[in-house]
């Protein structure tokens, strides 16, 4: 009952924003300083890089700690960060990442965002520093990445990212000490990574927190004084991003200043940044449009409010690199039947979907959103009894043939039962419209009835992960790393889905395209696993979302990429703005 | 007197006990896992989580290690049970470095502050509007002094709030939509400024106000009736002494005890409230607690519930005491 009455707190709030009232939603005087507040929806859960383990720390922890590599802030490519230089092997098994300050840097030279700046970039031999002057080296990388990998640390899911790097699995298992991790300083400015399978993604990775350095000197001083998450207080922090920890009163903010030791310092422009944890749409859009805030980031807004906002120049979109989709049980009958799969598929029209959410969402064939280089998969054919379907388009008629040679002709079996199975859900409005669309078309083109379960975000998260559940469940996934590898690794043994499905050829696959040592073939053979992973059909692809975000007109410079990580670092506010 | 609290405070214990064993069990039994998040975890990492806060032990073990914690004995790994000396409810599991301790020192002030503001809010213009409406039975200004109660039993505060928002925030601009400004801080104990307290506040009183006023009004049209009323006029007294002081005095009981559970709950943090007004108070971490099967979260908030109701309840009874020189605790 609260949360539909809160959704009505929604409606309340944009009634209150008559088309009469103006070209933006709500108030648009600029504040006076560079003070930025930013709508972070909600309490972040730690502010330890290692642990983080929810959206909300994903928009603040990379303006404080910053990787060997950062995220441009538009495409979301791997860019300068305490690194500029590195050198791969041939086969992506061995990398070594040259760190601000050395002397001869050799290898490929990261790109950096310069162009975004005005701000000269600093050049790369002098090293970046922590927010309490010490030099930022090497070993600080090794303390970090082996305290993250360490049992007892209990690092977030992100952890798993290690896993490629050589010993990291067995670490985390607690059966190898953390310092054997592949991991080793060449010098002071020079790290060497070796992998236990080929990663040629690997830069790209390395902006995630879990990736992040952690200040070693105030950790084990915390650590000392008994309790080590006495590090994360505003007294205690050091840092080596772009903004440091001025202060934190839970659920009520969060606010950075500007780090004055920072490499790029002279490129930042922002003085503080405000992050509310306002949680509830209502309240967020109330705090918005009386000004007291100034952006909300994407994937918030219900689609309800985005058509209320429709028109307004601050409501803006952007395409995201995520997945919506259903994950379903393929050993349990009638699922295991891959015509029946093929046949749930084909009988959806996703365009419904995309138009009930209206933020742009492209209905989906195949699961990796669409990238540079690497378009979206539209079409598979399969020849089943010498007649050939594409599988992955809208096609009912074929799909209740389909459905007829797998033995369920008209939805019922031969003992005259019709099939009926169970979707689960994440208890979000959006989830259970889009459930009921669905559910309305299965019912009348194929005559197979589906019952709708929706539950508490923690039972759903969990049905998930244990992949327990019976018949289907709603399942998503954001890239944490813009390349299609994070899209189809989700589907390798044990699988990151919901999915039941597994395949050792598939994994195989994957491995021997991720190997491929040129670019263009490496994408070329991750295409063609895609269509591998297809033609079993594991889950069935509904749409690739879209984020739509408010941001006040006088912020520049923050810019809503695929990834929805919003970097601080280029943002500024115009002071003068007026509306013409 | 004395011996009576006493009596009552020792009772108290095992009530606690009996609705910690019965949330824990209730906890236990909830399905969901407290570290599941947007994304799912890898078993290994998963154990990981679970052995850093003891959920890989047996239940019994767990329960045992929980009670221990609350008289004050923590137990650490390799170390055994260890006497800090004071109670403790153990980690957060969703807040990963903060203890269940630590958070209500955070919030308790802040929905301390905004229950007692909301609270004398109430007990003004109830207590107001009730004696308004008893001494000028069957006017005019009783029967909208009726009506006003009645809306305000009805109109619940998740319609309420957003109603006063929309007027007060959206269309005059008179006031902050949401979120509360600090005009004084000392440590842990934060007061918000008048200006952004008084929306929650108001939203937050109205169904008092509208309780308080009827039970004032019944009480005092009854008591208006009693002869020792007419002994206060026949002694010529002041009308506002007789009703205010005299009539009042016996009037007011079922308002006292309808204060002890309503202080309570007040005072410990109202879940729609304070959620609705974005305020840092104990409300929120309800029903994340619970929505993210934060165990300690959940047992700590219950307990702490439990003892200030029965706190309050005790308040209560002695307060009948004091006002009311007819009764007597032995």
């Amino acid at each position: 009952m609260a949360r539909r009455a809160f959704l009505a707190g929604s409606a309340v709030v944009l009634a209150a924003c008559h088309p009469a009232e103006g070209e933006y939603f709500g108030n648009t005087t600029p504040p006076a300083k560079q003070r930025l507040v930013f709508e972070n929806i909600s309490e972040p859960e730690t502010l330890d890089p290692a642990k983080t383990q929810s959206a909300s720390e994903e928009r603040l922890l990379p303006s404080m700690f910053e990787g060997l590599t950062t995220l441009h802030p538009v495409t979301m490519e791997a860019i300068t960060g305490m690194a500029t230089h590195y050198t791969a092997s041939p086969d992506f098994t061995r990398f070594t990442f040259y760190l601000r300050g050395h002397p001869n840097p050799s290898g490929i030279r990261l790109p950096d965002a310069s162009s975004l700046t005005l701000a000269p970039p600093p050049p790369d031999n002098i090293p970046a520093r922590w927010s309490d002057g010490g030099v930022v080296t090497a070993h600080d990388f090794l303390y970090s990445w082996r305290r993250a990998v360490a049992p007892e640390t209990a690092a977030g899911f992100g952890i798993a990212y290690f896993n490629c790097i050589e010993n990291a699995a067995g670490i985390i298992a607690g059966k190898i000490a953390p310092a054997k991790l592949g991991v080793t300083a060449r010098d002071d400015f020079a790290i060497s990574i070796q992998l236990c399978r080929p990663a040629p993604y690997f830069p790209s990775l390395l902006w995630t927190f879990w990736f992040c350095p952690v200040p070693a000197r105030a950790i084990e001083s915390a650590k000392k004084g008994g309790a080590e998450a006495l590090w994360m207080n505003a007294r205690n922090i050091i840092v080596n991003g772009p903004f440091t920890l001025a202060r934190w009163r839970p659920n009520d903010y969060v606010v950075l200043r500007r780090n004055p030791r920072y490499y790029a310092r002279s490129s930042v422009r922002l003085e503080e940044i405000c992050f509310l944890p306002s949680r509830d749409e209502p309240t967020m859009l109330s705090l918005y449009k009386a000004g007291l805030s100034h952006a909300i980031p994407g994937k918030f807004l219900t689609p309800e409010a985005v058509a209320g906002l429709r028109g307004k120049r601050d409501l803006k979109r952007e395409p995201a690199a995520r997945i919506s989709f259903y994950s379903l049980d393929s050993l349990q009958p009638p699922f295991d039947n891959i015509l029946v799969r093929y046949a749930l598929n084909m009988a959806l029209d996703k365009k419904p979907i995309a138009a009930y959410l209206a933020g742009g969402e492209l209905p989906a064939a195949g699961v990796v959103p669409p990238m540079r280089m690497f378009p979206p998969l539209q079409s598979l054919p399969v020849t089943v009894d010498g007649q050939t379907y594409d599988v992955l388009s809208s096609d009912p008629a074929g799909a209740r043939t389909l459905l007829a040679k797998a033995g369920y002709t008209g939805g019922v079996d031969k003992q005259g039962k019709r099939i009926s199975f169970k979707l689960t859900i994440n208890q979000r409005p959006r989830a259970l419209k889009t459930a009921e669309i669905l559910q309305e078309q299965w019912r009348q083109r194929l005559g197979i009835e589906v019952m709708i379960g929706s539950v508490t975000e923690s039972i759903w998260a969990e049905a998930v992960s244990n992949k327990r559940y019976s018949g289907m469940i709603e399942d998503a996934w954001t890239a944490n790393y813009l390349d299609p590898n994070d899209f189809l690794e989700m589907f390798g043994s044990p699988g990151a889905t919901g999915a039941t499905w597994t395949s050792a050829s598939f994994d195989g696959e994957l491995e021997r395209a991720n190997a491929a040592p040129d670019a263009t073939e490496r994408l070329h053979q991750l295409a063609e696993a895609e269509r591998t992973l297809m033609r079993v059909m594991p889950i069935v692809p509904l749409y690739f979302d879209s984020f739509s975000f408010l941001q006040k007109p006088f912020v520049r410079g923050l810019w809503n990429n695929p990834g929805d990580v919003p970097l601080f670092k280029y943002t500024s506010i115009d002071t003068h703005w007026r509306a013409s | 007197m004395f011996r009576y609290i006493l009596r009552r405070l020792l009772l108290m214990l095992p009530m606690v006990l009996v609705a910690l064993t019965v949330t824990f069990v209730m906890v236990q039994m909830a399905p969901g896992s407290p570290f599941s998040s947007q994304r799912r975890l890898p078993p290994e990492i998963e154990a990981n989580l679970k052995a850093k806060y003891g959920f890989d032990q047996p239940k019994l073990v767990q329960y045992t290690r929980y009670m221990a914690r609350l008289v004050g004995f923590r137990y650490v790994a390799q170390r055994g049970y260890q006497w800090q000396g004071y109670p403790d409810f153990g980690d957060s599991t969703k807040y990963k470095d903060k203890s269940v301790n630590q958070i209500i020192k955070e919030a308790l002030p802040v929905s301390a502050v905004l229950g007692l503001f909301a609270y004398a809010l109430a007990l003004a213009l109830g207590l107001g509007i009730g004696i308004l409406a008893a001494y000028k039975q069957n006017t005019w200004i009783d029967h909208s002094a009726n009506g006003i109660a009645m809306l305000g039993i009805a109109v619940p505060n998740f319609v309420l709030g957003p109603v006063l928002v929309l007027i007060f925030s959206l269309t005059l601009y008179w006031l902050p939509p949401a979120r509360l400004e600090w005009a004084y801080e000392w440590g842990y104990l934060r007061i918000p400024t008048l200006r952004t307290l008084l929306l929650p506040a108001l939203t937050l009183s109205a169904v008092y106000v509208a309780y308080i006023a009827r039970l004032t009004r019944t009480g005092l049209v009854e008591t208006l009736k009693q002869e020792y009323i007419r002994t206060a006029r026949a002694k010529g007294l002041p009308e506002w002494r007789v009703v205010t002081v005299h009539a009042l005095r016996g009037a007011i009981l079922p308002v006292v005890s309808f204060s002890g559970p309503a202080l309570a709950f007040l005072l410990t943090g109202t879940v729609v409230v304070e959620r609705m007004f974005a305020i840092p108070g104990l409300g929120a971490y309800f029903i994340d607690a619970a929505n993210n099967r934060d165990h300690f979260l959940i047992l700590g908030l219950t307990a702490f519930g439990a003892i200030a109701l029965m706190l309050a309840n005790l308040a209560v009874d002695v307060t009948y005491a004091l006002i009311d020189p007819r009764i007597r605790y032995e």
